[in-house]
């Protein structure tokens, strides 16, 4: 089963006018563009539909689509709850309740930019330039990430070399961003999104039409369960329809904790404190804007997070039933009455013999209707059908692509590739612009204007911040191309944001009483204890940073011999501590100016709307 | 149901379009209201 995309010239045609948009959108948002709210916040009038599929496409990345999709074919549908969570918090609680509060203050304190927002809630420069500096080290890990899964699918699709696609990739993209700032990037978000969002409703439709429908897709699925690979079933999987086994002090609880912290808490909360998530609240032009948004959010975030985990899970379904056929000695049943067992796989030789082909058995569903085949020496063999991830050669990322060649219309491998290249790009210019803004507004800019306080800023050092932060980010994912690290890129950063960022930001928008030394204490906090956990204790990170193997002599954490903490997030750890420590701190220093206090939460009923077209 | 047997699976499943179907009822009462209440309310 191939997954090179056989390219037409209809195909050609398509990505040539997908193309001609993008550069559309990027000259247009370059001609519309004429100061710095323009560039960095859209002007403050976005459309709330382009809002709402802005910050789901931005979000969104190709990883989350082939990558949780991987994940799910191993895990299940336990991620689900990861969906109702970006919906009901990251969409409808972080809309509602921390969007208008963001875009109000940031409007009242004239902030363009998520540690702008910071540093002027807390009067402070150095919140403003550590929060910059933060955004421009380490965001280039996470873009890395996404240029490196972006540029190998389209490689892979193509059939070119990584190397020229990441560099076409990050090129195409860093143009967009670079020529017309924010405007271009929700423009074309939009229609990003728009793509991605039509490639998941298909997929959903052909998943379940192949599978026989909802309810005999998932009863499938369910009485898969004695199939789960033994290793998994040691950490505690229970089936691809049923919760991992929950609890703590035993190796049979870590999927609990790897699905409930890593990855519903971790990706489900840590996304309310994301820069360049939270700066595009402030691109709208009142509340009432932001609640319009809504829906299209909640619907997109449905699709694009929700179809992938049922995909993925269902793709084992879809497999033992439609897969290539698998012959084999049967070397142990697991499921007598569902005929799932261990073959031994085997084929003809050159002689005609059969011969086993690997020293590892594989689970499978017994096709009931496929002769068996009687040897001479006696032994019968058997055909059946294995789960996705054999398919898939034993490699997660693989299984999506696979699924989708083997399952769907020919005609949907240009819709995918061009969903899953959106997907990558929309993230990468979120985060190319978040970049550029952090360093050229927030650290360079910060220290003009205290060189010069009548500095008047300007794009260039924005623009010019933007191609640092492509440099780095390319040079990241050609140098760690091959190295397992670029994978935790996305958790390494995610992780060091939540705790870094959300007491500060949640804090200084909902508690007037916070003062600024307990923002730098627990932003301080929050980074430190996120940092150490991700480096030393944190398997699966700190095993690919490897600073951990150096100290301890080979273990993967310092907490390799209790079990669950090695799997433990480090939300669950560094963002209780960061929150107590701003609270703590609060309760121990003076109370803030009030004079300031009453710029940022004002008292009277005064409107907050963005200013007109012509002061923007 | 939905053949699902475990029930927080279950809720999940049943969760994610109602939380969405919700947001859509909740955005579709903003756009037909003609209120623009972005006036500071502290």
């Amino acid at each position: 089963m191939p997954t090179v995309l056989a390219v037409s010239a209809t195909d050609w045609l398509v990505v040539t006018l997908y193309l001609g948009a993008i550069a559309f959108f990027a000259w247009r948002g370059f001609r519309t563009t004429r100061n710095e709210a323009d560039y960095l916040l859209a002007g403050r009038r976005a459309h709330p539909a382009v809002m709402a599929l802005s910050y789901g496409a931005a979000f969104i990345s190709t990883s989350a689509i082939v990558g949780f999709g991987g994940v799910a074919a191993l895990f299940g549908m336990s991620l689900l709850w990861l969906t109702f969570l970006n919906i009901a918090v990251g969409i409808f609680l972080a809309f509602v309740f921390l969007g208008e509060p963001t875009r109000r203050m940031g409007l009242r304190l004239g902030a363009h930019t998520f540690p702008e927002l910071l540093g002027k809630r807390f009067d402070s420069r150095a919140i403003q330039v550590f929060a910059g500096l933060v955004v421009f080290l380490f965001m280039p890990l996470y873009a890395a990430a996404v240029l490196a899964g972006g540029a190998r699918f389209a490689a892979a699709q193509l059939d070119v070399g990584y190397d020229a696609a990441l560099m076409l990739f990050a090129a195409i993209t860093a143009g967009y961003v670079i020529a017309g700032g924010l405007k271009a990037v929700m423009a074309v978000d939009t229609l990003q999104g728009t793509i991605m969002a039509a490639a998941m409703i298909v997929l959903l439709v052909f998943t379940y039409h192949g599978v026989g429908g909802v309810t005999e897709g998932h009863q499938a699925l369910s009485d898969l369960a004695p199939m789960v690979p033994e290793s998994h079933q040691a950490i505690g999987h229970r089936g691809w329809t049923a919760m991992p086994a929950l609890g703590w002090g035993s190796e049979q609880y870590n999927l609990g904790w790897i699905i409930v912290s890593t990855i519903i808490l971790g990706v489900g909360i840590g996304a309310l404190a994301q820069p360049q998530l939270a700066v595009r609240f402030m691109t709208v032009s009142s509340g009432r804007e932001l609640r319009k948004a809504v829906p299209i959010g909640a619907c997109f975030i449905l699709l694009m997070v929700g179809v992938p985990y049922l995909a993925g899970s269902l793709s084992n379904a879809w497999f033992a039933r439609h897969g290539e056929l698998i012959t084999g000695e049967i070397v142990r049943t697991l499921h007598d009455q569902r005929g799932q067992v261990e073959l031994m796989p085997m084929a003809p030789g050159a002689g005609g013999q059969w011969e086993a082909l690997a020293d590892q058995p594989v689970r499978v569903l017994l096709d009931p209707d496929m002769p068996r085949i009687t040897l001479d020496d006696g032994r019968t063999l058997r055909h059946g059908r294995a789960l996705a991830l054999h398919y898939a050669g034993g490699d997660p990322d693989q299984i999506m692509p696979r699924f989708i060649t083997a399952a769907l219309p020919g005609w949907f491998g240009l819709l995918f590739f061009l969903s899953l290249l959106a997907a990558a790009m929309s993230t990468l210019s979120g985060q190319f612009h978040t970049i550029g803004s952090s360093f050229g507004r927030d650290v360079l800019g910060v220290w003009q204007r205290r060189n010069n306080p009548d500095h008047a800023g300007g794009l260039g050092a924005v623009r010019l911040a933007m191609l640092l932060g492509l440099a780095s980010a390319l040079t990241l994912a050609f140098t760690f191309r091959d190295c397992f690290v670029i994978a935790r890129f996305t958790a390494i950063f995610f992780g060091l944001c939540a705790a870094t960022f959300m007491p500060a930001f949640l804090g200084g928008l909902f508690w007037r009483r916070m003062t600024r030394p307990a923002a730098i204490a627990s932003m301080a906090t929050g980074f430190a204890v996120s940092l150490f956990w991700l480096v030393l204790v944190k398997a699966k990170e700190a095993s690919a940073i490897g600073l951990v193997q150096q100290l301890t002599g080979g273990q993967a954490s310092l907490l390799e011999d209790i079990p669950n903490w090695p799997v433990v997030d480090p939300i669950l750890v560094a963002l209780p501590i960061s929150t107590l420590v701003a609270a703590l701190v609060t309760c121990l220093t003076p109370a803030p100016d009030e004079d300031h206090l009453s710029r940022c939460f004002p008292r009277s009923a005064e409107p907050a709307k963005a200013p007109p077209l012509a002061q923007a | 149901m939905f053949g699902l047997a475990d029930p927080i699976v279950l809720l999940a499943f049943l969760l994610c379009p109602l939380s969405a179907l919700a947001c859509v009822i909740y955005g579709i009462a903003q756009w037909r209201t003609g209120r623009d209440d972005s006036s500071d309310p502290s």
